[in-house]
């Protein structure tokens, strides 16, 4: 029973995954071994994603480029103690979500929102166009107005609901990786998952359609 | 315009709102400060001295696991320790306390042979032999000399009293109250039945050094007797030092002669005529005779 509560609760990864986190492992020996450039290599090849969504979470730029920088400290200071139990990415998730969490709580009452702007995409501009039928300086108002609101929807999420809403949505993962990230069960995530998404949708009933 | 809108999606999702949410990217140039601000950060934290505590903390945290059994064996072996303490210092408490004025005495006995009629009130008062021992404690502290005096005083009252003390602890352990009556007589009967303590001697001998009236007032007389010698023993190390002490400054002298003028005034005023009407107090101790006018 207890083996199979074990074996279930392993990450099923897709191949692509597992080629990624072979790769990963390869050089996080380097890294161990000596090779501190190295890790320069991981630290490029992931500093946009734990970005993304520290920034999601936060929902400030300069907290977010400040605790992307502490979470790739920790994980450098940390890497010998790194057995490859999981995978890289996912311990380094681990590791830049619970400092942001930490520092959300710590600052539950001062908070400051600066946000990126948006960067109009082919996806994006699909859904900008239906949208709204504006165009020129009328359409970028919609979209600064959208971005508002969006973001103030997800502020009102507490922080584990936005959490996986994040790493989900935002940032693609699946349930099994972001219940090891978070430090739950795939159903939880799903539930939370699930709570989150109807709350957003009453929050932003106006601009569905 | 509409063959624009016939390529969009049909129905907005919450799901395609959040996807807009990726493109909400930093520009290019923000990973370079990104990546000069990380180095110098890493830099710093590799120069910083860690704190004593992260090594430990470090270690124990390996073994989380032994978090939950360590802690329950902790707690059990304090409550463990904490109730033998407690039992063992409510052993004491069962016991029966000494009586102090005012107290009643808690002993279940037959009242003696030797004084059926006597009263609380009567313990009070002080036996010659307590006497000569509390005018010796109280002597202690006034000078070297006198301390020495009354160590010999309470060692000599001390020894007297103990061996009867014993006796009359053997005879209440055995609950022998009839064979009370043989000790008639014996110093330590004056001290009443066991826990009737004389108080003057509790007061004299709880101001000895070690002595506290709250571990004097519970013990029984065989703790008294058992305490007397420890009293003298304190007494003699007080002894021993001062005299070191006063034998290092090479000014005691065993046998301190009054001065010259005070020898001559004693002199001529016994030899006066009449003296002896003024005198009030003639006292002999051991090799010393005092007299006070």
């Amino acid at each position: 029973m207890a083996f199979t509560k074990a074996l279930s609760k392993t990450l099923v990864m897709t191949p692509e995954r597992q080629q990624e986190a072979d790769s990963d492992w390869e050089v996080v020996r380097r890294v161990q071994a000596g090779d501190v450039a190295a890790f320069d290599k991981l630290m490029r090849k992931y500093r946009e994603r734990i970005y993304s969504v520290i920034y999601n979470l936060c929902a400030n730029r300069e907290d977010a480029a400040d605790l992307t920088q502490g979470t790739f400290i920790k994980t450098f200071q940390s890497i010998n103690r790194f057995q490859g139990q999981s995978s890289f990415f996912t311990w380094l998730y681990r590791i830049g979500v619970n400092a942001t969490l930490t520092h959300l709580r710590k600052n539950r009452l001062r908070t400051f929102f600066s946000f990126e702007q948006f960067t109009e995409e082919e996806k994006s501009s699909e859904i900008i166009d239906a949208l709204t039928d504006k165009t020129g300086a009328d359409r970028a108002a919609f979209v600064k107005e959208l971005q508002e609101k969006l973001n103030e929807a997800l502020q009102k999420l507490s922080i584990k609901h936005r959490t996986v809403v994040t790493l989900f949505e935002i940032d693609g993962l699946s349930h099994d990786e972001i219940a090891e990230i978070v430090g739950c069960s795939v159903g939880t995530v799903r539930s939370r998952l699930h709570y989150a998404k109807q709350l957003l949708q009453a929050e932003l009933q106006s601009y569905l359609r | 315009m509409s063959d624009r809108r016939s390529q969009t999606p049909s129905r907005v999702t919450v799901e395609d709102l959040l996807h807009m949410k990726r493109t909400e990217r930093p520009p290019p140039e923000f990973w370079a400060g990104f990546e000069r601000e990380l180095r110098q950060k890493q830099l710093a934290a590799l120069v910083k001295r860690r704190s004593w505590w992260h090594g430990p903390a470090a270690t124990f945290s390996r073994f989380g696991w032994l978090r939950l059994p360590v802690g329950a064996t902790a707690v059990l072996a304090v409550t463990l320790v904490s109730i033998r303490h407690y039992s063992a210092s409510d052993r004491y408490r069962d016991e029966p306390r000494g009586v102090l004025a005012g107290e009643k005495a808690v002993l279940p006995t037959k009242p003696s042979a030797s004084s059926p009629e006597s009263k609380p009130a009567e313990s009070v008062s002080a036996t010659p032999l307590s006497q000569s021992m509390i005018s010796a404690v109280q002597a202690m502290p006034k000078s070297p000399e006198a301390n020495v005096v009354a160590s010999d005083a309470l060692r000599a009252s001390s020894e007297q009293i103990v061996e009867p003390i014993r006796r009359v602890d053997e005879l209440h352990d055995r609950a022998d109250y009839s064979s009370f009556g043989q000790l008639a007589g014996l110093p330590a009967i004056q001290l009443g039945a066991p826990g009737d303590v004389d108080p003057m001697l509790v007061d004299a001998t709880a101001h000895l050094g070690g002595f506290e009236d709250r571990s004097i007032s519970t013990l029984r007389p065989h703790r008294v007797a058992e305490a007397l010698p420890t009293a003298v023993a304190v007494t003699e190390q007080r002894r021993s030092r001062l005299l070191a002490a006063l034998g290092s400054a090479g000014t005691y002298t065993p046998e301190p002669s009054a001065p010259e003028h005070a020898k001559r005034s004693v002199i001529r005023y016994l030899a006066e005529d009449g003296w002896d009407r003024s005198m009030s107090r003639l006292q002999a101790e051991a090799d010393r005779l005092s007299i006070r006018f």
